[in-house]
């Protein structure tokens, strides 16, 4: 196709990507580029206060929609609650409506763009198509990565020519992300679901392994969508931020979350956490900071009190990781153990045993659920629910092929297995994964599941 | 530049689908070899209860039928021939597939279909573990109405020749290596040799009231598939005139008088040749669980005085 229409096929696919859901919601996403895209061009003619009321716009503009369709309902009930308490009854409607998939990802990305040119970061995209592609562009539309204005805009401009090595290096990722999706993610979902689905009736056993197995779940899940995006864009020449980089191998939480959706956790940092002053305030203040940051964060998942926790759980590991560093420290010369591998592999594992325990809150269906199951460690040494040993067995081999690919990924990242120059290590890994994708992956088509957020 | 590298990506791409091919081609036959080659274990069971039986009395159901009746003994007390062709982790759908094709060959003298308290409740499991069928597709057409609930592509995966065999390899390895060479002398029973530990009683006890009222509370909807399921099941047996049992067997827990408890009663009330027998309340077995395995299965004891 001539380079001058590619945008038009590229934003044409990305319509029909987005209606295949509810079509009517493309309006939704319509609405707020247009909104965008001119507050984008006023921001960057207007001077002085002006364009701070332009980008004020354009954000209350994105934040209604996004309060609208995801927080409305969760203001409703807790108003309905407050005011039922006081004796009234609440007026307001509940809304009976679904969440347009990845209204938190493409809202964000939106965002990006006017704040970056408010800061004089990035000129405004004159082009209405290609700026409608830079929200709309279908690899990371619904999931991420939450791209920056900076790195996707010049690249859908460019004149992309097909690439042996693009093209390759794309479908090898797609490939890895398949694997990890099939044979890792949706299995591992057979058994937490059956254990979290019923919290009751599961001992402390089966929650701490379904806790476990949810945590390899969500990641491989995640991770394999972003592989398949970012390898989907790249077939075609466009080089997408990396979103996740082997975080169970974190050995503290800010490393994990250094690892983790790296996309996310940077926008918060760059258009939160910083402009609330950061590092360089009070450490009472920068407390405060993170706090507000890991809280919004838990709610940008979701309209539940269950996120929140979980995102206020992480805020607290991150302060009291600020305030037992120095103690650490002390701890570790003293001893003489900061280089030991058995007390990094020991923070490597407290760190991930923190990930795991907030996670229960992040996959339990309510608070009373997740309360259940914390309770239900006190009955930790019954016998397991195994859920069939095929099943089970067929979990272990996933994550135990997860990490050892994950482990000689980071310990020699030299060792490359479908990236090798030698042909045959290449194609041997990727019949390999391709023959454990038929023999043990799940194609019961579940779904993404951060296509909910 | 730009031609030579299409061309060379072309080639790696037709090399890439010729070799998934013949791996997707090789692995599918090994594999079928090697399923159809088994003499023991449960896909052995399973095919000798979908090919071969011929027995007067035919136990079908989940693990817990699996595991609950010993057919030798229940040969000796009826003077029949008795298969246990109980699977683990299977539902209603199963069972009627099984039963068409048992049906379809030789029609036995009586069945025992073992169901559980909670077959008419949503899981949204139910319909996938039909893929436990897919190895037979091709010599069963009965059963290809089942094999297309389990979703709308199945036909396009089924192009796959290892498809039918997705997730069976360690079960077959495991076969292969331990069971394969001991003969089935239980007609399919498949006895626990374990005791659940009393600790591990105590805390399921606990958490099952906890369930019990949550359950009450949410009022989790029937199945509607699974009652569709259920009829069928009862339509077929009286149609071909199949004196049946229809057996809720002991469990550890009295369980509580469920709407799907009485429904599943209720629905075979149509039916002269149908009875329906619930041992759920059954003192002898609640809370003994010295004669359980674990907290849904009996041990190899509390089978042996079931089935007596």
């Amino acid at each position: 196709m001539p380079y001058r229409y590619r945008w038009a096929l590229l934003l044409g696919a990305s319509c029909y990507f987005y209606m295949a859901f509810v079509p009517v919601y493309i309006l939704i996403l319509g609405f707020t580029i247009v909104i965008d895209y001119i507050a984008g061009i006023y921001i960057e003619r207007a001077v002085g206060k002006q364009r701070k009321l332009f980008l004020i716009l354009s954000l209350v503009a994105n934040i209604s929609v996004l309060v609208l369709f995801k927080y409305y309902n969760f203001i409703n009930e807790n108003l309905n609650w407050l005011i039922g308490e006081l004796g009234h009854e609440s007026p307001a409607p509940y809304l009976n409506i679904l969440l347009p998939i990845g209204l938190s990802f493409h809202t964000f990305q939106a965002m990006s763009y006017t704040i970056e040119i408010y800061r004089g970061k990035q000129a405004a995209e004159k082009h209405f198509g290609i700026y409608s592609l830079y929200v709309m562009f279908y690899p990371q539309l619904v999931a991420g990565p939450i791209e920056r204005p900076q790195n996707v805009l010049p690249q859908l401009h460019k004149n992309h020519q097909f690439s042996y090595s693009n093209m390759t290096i794309g479908l090898r990722l797609m490939l890895w992300g398949f694997f990890k999706k099939l044979v890792i993610a949706d299995r591992l979902a057979l058994y937490v679901d059956a254990v979290y689905d019923n919290p009751e009736i599961h001992n402390g056993s089966s929650v701490v392994i379904a806790s476990i197995f949810f945590a390899f779940q969500i990641y491989c899940d995640f991770s394999s969508y972003s592989d398949i995006a970012i390898g989907a864009a790249r077939t075609m020449g466009f080089n997408l931020m990396t979103n996740f980089r082997r975080p169970y191998l974190s050995v503290s939480i800010t490393e994990f979350w250094n690892r983790w959706h790296i996309s996310l956790s940077s926008w918060f940092r760059d258009y939160l956490f910083i402009p609330l002053g950061g590092n360089r305030v009070k450490v009472s203040r920068r407390f405060l900071n993170i706090f507000i940051v890991f809280m919004v964060s838990g709610l940008w998942h979701g309209a539940s009190y269950n996120f929140v926790i979980w995102g206020v759980l992480h805020g607290l590991y991150q302060i009291i990781a600020v305030l037992s560093r120095p103690y650490f420290q002390i701890f570790e010369t003293n001893l003489g153990i900061k280089n030991s591998k058995v007390w990094i592999i020991l923070q490597g594992l407290f760190t991930f045993s923190l990930v795991v325990f907030a996670w229960v809150f992040f996959r339990a269906t309510t608070f009373d659920d997740a309360l259940q199951m914390i309770t239900s460690l006190t009955s930790l040494g019954a016998v397991p629910f195994f859920g069939g040993t095929n099943q089970f067995a067929h979990c272990l081999l996933g994550i135990s092929l997860l990490l050892t690919i994950e482990f000689v990924t980071e310990l020699k990242p030299d060792f490359k297995m479908l990236y090798s120059t030698s042909r045959p290590i290449r194609w041997g890994s990727a019949l390999t994964l391709l023959f454990l994708i038929l023999f043990f992956g799940v194609f019961n088509g579940g779904q993404f599941i951060y296509f909910q957020f | 530049m730009k031609s030579s590298q299409k061309i060379r990506f072309i080639k790696s791409l037709v090399l890439g689908l010729i070799l998934v091919f013949i791996l997707d081609y090789i692995g599918g036959y090994v594999a079928r070899g090697f399923y159809f080659g088994l003499k023991n274990g449960q896909y052995a069971q399973m095919t000798y209860a979908i090919d071969s039986t011929n027995h007067e009395m035919v136990i079908l159901g989940s693990s817990r039928a699996s595991h609950h009746y010993e057919s030798k003994l229940m040969e000796e007390g009826t003077q029949w021939s008795v298969y246990n062709a109980g699977r683990d982790g299977q539902f209603l759908p199963y069972y009627c597939a099984l039963l068409d094709a048992i049906s379809n060959r030789e029609k036995p003298k009586k069945i025992i279909l073992d169901v559980n308290v909670w077959d008419l409740a949503p899981n949204d499991g139910k319909i996938d573990k039909l893929s436990m069928l897919l190895p037979y597709y091709s010599t069963h057409p009965e059963f290809l109405k089942y094999i297309h609930g389990i979703s709308d592509w199945e036909s396009l995966k089924l192009m796959s020749k290892s498809y039918p065999y997705n997730s069976t390899l360690f079960i077959m390895t495991y076969d292969y290596l331990f069971i394969n060479n001991k003969s089935d002398s239980q007609n399919g029973f498949v006895p626990l040799n374990y005791t659940m530990p009393e600790k591990d009683f105590l805390i399921y006890k606990k958490n099952k009231l906890a369930y019990d009222i949550r359950r009450e509370k949410r009022g989790v909807p029937f199945d509607q598939s699974a009652i569709q399921y259920y009829e069928y099941f009862l339509k077929t047996v009286d149609s071909l005139k199949i004196p049946t049992h229809i057996i809720i067997s002991p469990t550890l827990l009295k369980e509580p008088a469920t709407k799907e408890k009485l429904k599943l009663e209720t629905m075979t009330r149509n039916y002269n040749l149908i009875t329906f027998l619930d041992f759920s309340s059954d003192t002898t077995f609640n809370d003994h669980y010295e004669k359980f395995a674990d907290e849904f299965h009996l041990n190899d004891v509390g089978a042996k005085e079931f089935s007596l």
